[in-house]
């Protein structure tokens, strides 16, 4: 890599490069603060529940249960996560998840290996993240609204394709697979986790998941700085639908069967996790560590309320109502960021006794008009 | 600083803050019955401010004062048409399928209920004793839209004056935020006898400008706003542009562009042959390494889209773009690939992700190139952004922080340092210092200089013909998406470009053959 040699345009006593503005205690508090509020809850809702309840919540086998339930909501919500980073949404997965689980039980019945069957079940799912991409890269459409169709045409599809009947032809060897015991907890749950480490890498540690996010800011800036956009876009869509394929084949394997009208069971909650992970760790962005916090803190969150007696009920509403915090909770981030940017412009303003650019706001090219006057 | 006078307006001790930064300090300011005011300063500098608390949209901090016409105001102004004030911007905001008549009396609410009769022979005689009072010859009953661009900025003001009128002034405030902005140098002067015509009957004009020699010719005095401040007011008859331009920029403009170096050699980087798209056709020019070459025109006349066709981001339909030997397709990253880079006008909508960081935005074209054994290697990013940002004097040079909190300026040097590591053969700059402050665009006209005599071909489009005029070695000047004229340095001058822009010198046939380079001297 090379370095170029510039010098500063100019110097003078008035310009030379000011110290980085020293931050107090309370500033780094502000910083923090907003950050770590939301994964607080996580402990937090340990300690009430465990004050509530003490013989049920804090006990192995509630946290193991937990655990265990919420193995494919991950799966999904990382999906959904790949997807939201790069600026686009895929309400299809759990469409996905629930197809594909459904085409490889139907697959086995009719003969079909082990591997086979789940192949059948993957190249579905590649399939319609390649079909989402069509719509929404290649046509230009709304991702949104797209993958809601794609996700209900799914749901339609799966029930022409079982009858609406249980599949119950799930593979023992994939049964026996998913439900294998490691350190405690099923092999469907370390999947989940390897899945989440894998991404997490890919978004930390390599360029693809900054370019993710930078498209996901201003997709006209990252084509114009020369980001594959389109093909980034793609990508996301379609491994996503890979991990939602790879899902619909572990929940077949883990519950031995699949409930071809359970989709919508799943649609929220991997959403709601995402979003609630944007409050999290890194504030405004779709991140791993922030989804996983989100998905956990509402799993737990639900788990105690019906240990306290509030049944099925508790689920959905909880779910819902935590979406729209989770939103609020962005937007007071964002204020509160925004209440540190005057403090900080303060500072600035104090130091070099320089107005700030009040009305300098960049205007579009087509009214751009010199405000410098001429000579 | 003159005497309160009691007549006109009179504002003491005006000083804003939004929040805790400091936006106006201190203004003491008087305006005059019959007198034209013109009122310089650059972005930033405070006059939008200042207009907007005239206009009663803001407040000022405690402890000013504005009298009007000898009587106190107390803020925030309500209803400031009462006392006779009229602000016109620079969006007219006329409806141009109506009437005269029409817009005229629309602010006033046709001077009936909402549901009452439109008392249509009323508001045309309403208009056409503004018309006459005014000296204009235009008819109440004319369709806004067939009306040259001067008699429309008149309708605007006819229609503040009305609602004045209505409101019970007897005595007219008028607030001129840069008027002629989208005018034509003919237009605009048109305009300003009009508005001459308007303080000598005995109103009191106050003349936001951007162009220095119409201030000076229209104006009776001037007041300079710098950074808050104003730093002077004076009479334009015992003054110069130059030294307006110092007071306003609080330097020599000499200082404030570099020294042109002529460049060292001949090879050309760039090469556009017959270029055509939508608002261009049959564009030829070369740059040559270490030249500047400034592409300007008036708005709309092809400079604006020319940029991004040569980038490859916009659609052309015929010509092709060389650099070196190659021709690229149209297509980003062909245009990358051969060494061209982009700096886009619009940076918020093009060039920057806002929420993210300084340095993940400083780094994003080349950012593979911190990536080995398989990961990122973020700590080596950080100290590479911040030893970039002290370089090109980013302030603060803090990478972590998120690009909105910079001032404009100090984004486009991020955005400019990102594209000058990649050490292009050839940058496009479009707009390069729009909305940046005076002392961020020293440093950057600082910076392009430098690119360019490291061997850089650099383009400038540019609306801002004291900028062209400064820092380039030639200038092309657009008209209607045709190369209408190549001027070489020593034919350099605002007056030129001007007046080749608006196709004033049609005749000259020596400085307009495309492509062919004026060796400057």
């Amino acid at each position: 890599m090379t370095t170029t040699t510039h010098e500063p345009a100019h110097d003078s006593a008035q310009h030379a490069a000011d110290p980085p503005p020293a931050l107090g205690l309370g500033h780094r508090a502000r910083q923090i603060l907003p950050e770590i509020a939301v994964p607080m809850l996580l402990p937090l809702t340990f300690v009430v529940f465990g004050a509530l309840t003490p013989a049920l919540f804090l006990t192995t086998t509630n946290i193991r249960l937990t655990l265990i339930a919420q193995a494919i909501p991950l799966l999904l919500a990382m999906a959904v996560t790949l997807t939201l980073r790069a600026g686009d949404i895929d309400l299809s997965v759990a469409g996905v998840m629930i197809a594909s689980g459904a085409l490889t039980g139907i697959a086995s019945e009719h003969g079909a290996s082990t591997l086979v069957a789940c192949a059948i079940g993957l190249g579905a799912a590649l399939l319609v993240g390649v079909v989402n991409a069509v719509f929404i890269v290649a046509i230009g459409l709304d991702s949104l609204i797209v993958t809601l169709g794609v996700f209900t045409a799914l749901a339609g599809f799966t029930s022409w394709l079982t009858g609406s009947n249980l599949v119950t032809t799930v593979p023992q060897s994939l049964q026996t697979f998913s439900n294998q015991p490691v350190a405690g907890l099923p092999v469907v749950v370390w999947l989940g986790w390897l899945v989440a480490l894998v991404l997490w890498w890919v978004f930390e540690f390599t360029p693809f998941g900054r370019y993710l996010l930078f498209i996901g800011g201003n997709r006209a800036a990252g084509t114009l700085a020369g980001l594959r956009v389109d093909r980034l876009r793609v990508m996301c869509f379609v491994a996503g639908s890979l991990i939602a394929g790879l899902t619909g084949i572990l929940l077949a394997g883990s519950l031995g069967s699949v409930d071809p009208s359970s989709a919508n069971a799943y649609l929220l909650a991997p959403i709601t996790a995402a979003f609630l992970g944007t409050t999290c760790i890194q504030l405004g962005r779709f991140n791993v560590v922030g989804t996983l916090v989100g998905l956990y803190l509402i799993a737990f969150g639900i788990t105690g309320l019906q240990l306290l007696g509030y049944q099925g009920w508790v689920t959905d509403l909880f779910n819902g109502v935590a979406l729209v915090v989770a939103l609020t909770f962005a937007r007071y981030f964002e204020v509160m960021r925004n209440g540190q940017l005057k403090l900080g412009r303060r500072r600035a303003a104090q130091r070099k006794q320089r107005s700030v650019e009040q009305e300098a706001a960049p205007t579009p090219p087509s009214t751009a008009g010199s405000s410098h006057p001429s000579e | 600083m003159s005497q309160p006078t009691g007549q006109g307006l009179s504002l003491r001790n005006m000083s804003k803050s939004f929040g805790s930064v400091p936006v106006l300090k201190e203004i003491d300011l008087d305006l005059l019955p019959g007198e034209v005011h013109g009122l310089v300063g650059e972005n930033g500098s405070g006059k939008s401010t200042l207009v907007k608390i005239i206009g009663g949209l803001h407040s000022p901090d405690p402890g000013a004062h504005l009298s009007l016409w000898g009587r106190e105001l107390s803020f925030p102004l309500t209803q400031p048409q009462s006392h006779g004030i009229a602000i016109i911007h620079q969006d007219l905001a006329l409806e141009d399928t109506m009437t005269v008549a029409e817009n005229v009396g629309i602010s006033s609410g046709y001077g009936t209920a909402t549901f009452g009769a439109y008392r249509k022979r009323r508001e045309q005689r309403a208009a056409a004793a503004l018309i006459e009072e005014l000296g204009l010859r235009m008819s109440p009953t004319a369709i806004v839209a067939t009306l040259p661009p001067a008699e429309r900025s008149m309708v605007a003001i006819m229609r503040a004056l009305r609602l004045q009128r209505l409101s019970g002034a007897s005595q007219c405030l008028l607030i001129l935020d840069e008027p002629t902005a989208a005018l034509t140098q003919e237009e605009s002067q048109r305009l300003l006898t009009m508005v001459r015509g308007l303080a000598a009957a005995g109103a009191a004009v106050l003349f936001i400008g951007h162009r220095l020699h119409e201030v000076m010719s229209v104006c009776d005095r001037l007041s300079v706003l710098r950074s808050g401040r104003l730093v002077s007011t004076l009479d334009t008859s015992q003054t110069t542009d130059a030294e307006v331009v110092e007071l306003m920029l609080g330097y020599e403009l000499g200082e404030f562009y570099p020294e042109r170096h002529t460049p060292s050699t001949s090879e050309v980087a760039l090469s556009v042959r017959d270029l055509s798209a939508t608002s261009v056709s049959g564009v030829s020019f070369e740059v040559h390494r270490g030249e500047i070459l400034g592409i300007t025109g008036l708005a709309g006349m092809g400079q604006d889209e020319l940029p991004y066709l040569v980038y490859g981001s916009a659609k052309r339909s015929a010509g092709e773009v060389v650099v070196g030997e190659r021709e690229i397709a149209n297509d980003v990253l062909a245009a990358q690939a051969a060494g061209v880079a982009l700096v886009p006008g619009n940076r918020q909508r093009d060039a920057v992700w806002m929420e993210g960081s300084a340095q993940e935005n400083l780094t994003i074209p080349f950012l593979s190139s911190f990536h080995s054994g398989g990961m990122l290697r973020k700590r080596r990013e950080r100290t590479f952004s911040a030893d970039q940002l002290r370089r090109f004097g980013v302030r603060p040079h803090l990478p972590g922080q998120e690009m909105r909190r910079f001032s404009g300026g100090n984004q486009q040097k991020i955005v400019l340092a990102r594209w000058l590591h990649t050490e292009p053969d050839v940058l496009l700059l479009h707009e390069p210092t729009q909305g940046v402050d005076a002392g961020a665009k020293k440093e950057l006209f600082h910076l392009i200089r430098e690119a360019a005599d490291r061997g850089t071909g650099v383009v400038i489009f540019s609306s801002d013909i004291e900028e062209v005029v400064n820092m380039c070695h030639r200038v092309i000047v657009l008209r209607h998406g045709v190369v209408s004229a190549i001027l070489g340095q020593h034919q350099l001058t605002e007056q030129r470009i001007i007046s080749e822009s608006q196709g004033q010198r049609a005749a000259d046939s020596a400085v307009r053959t495309p492509g062919r380079l004026e060796e400057s001297s």
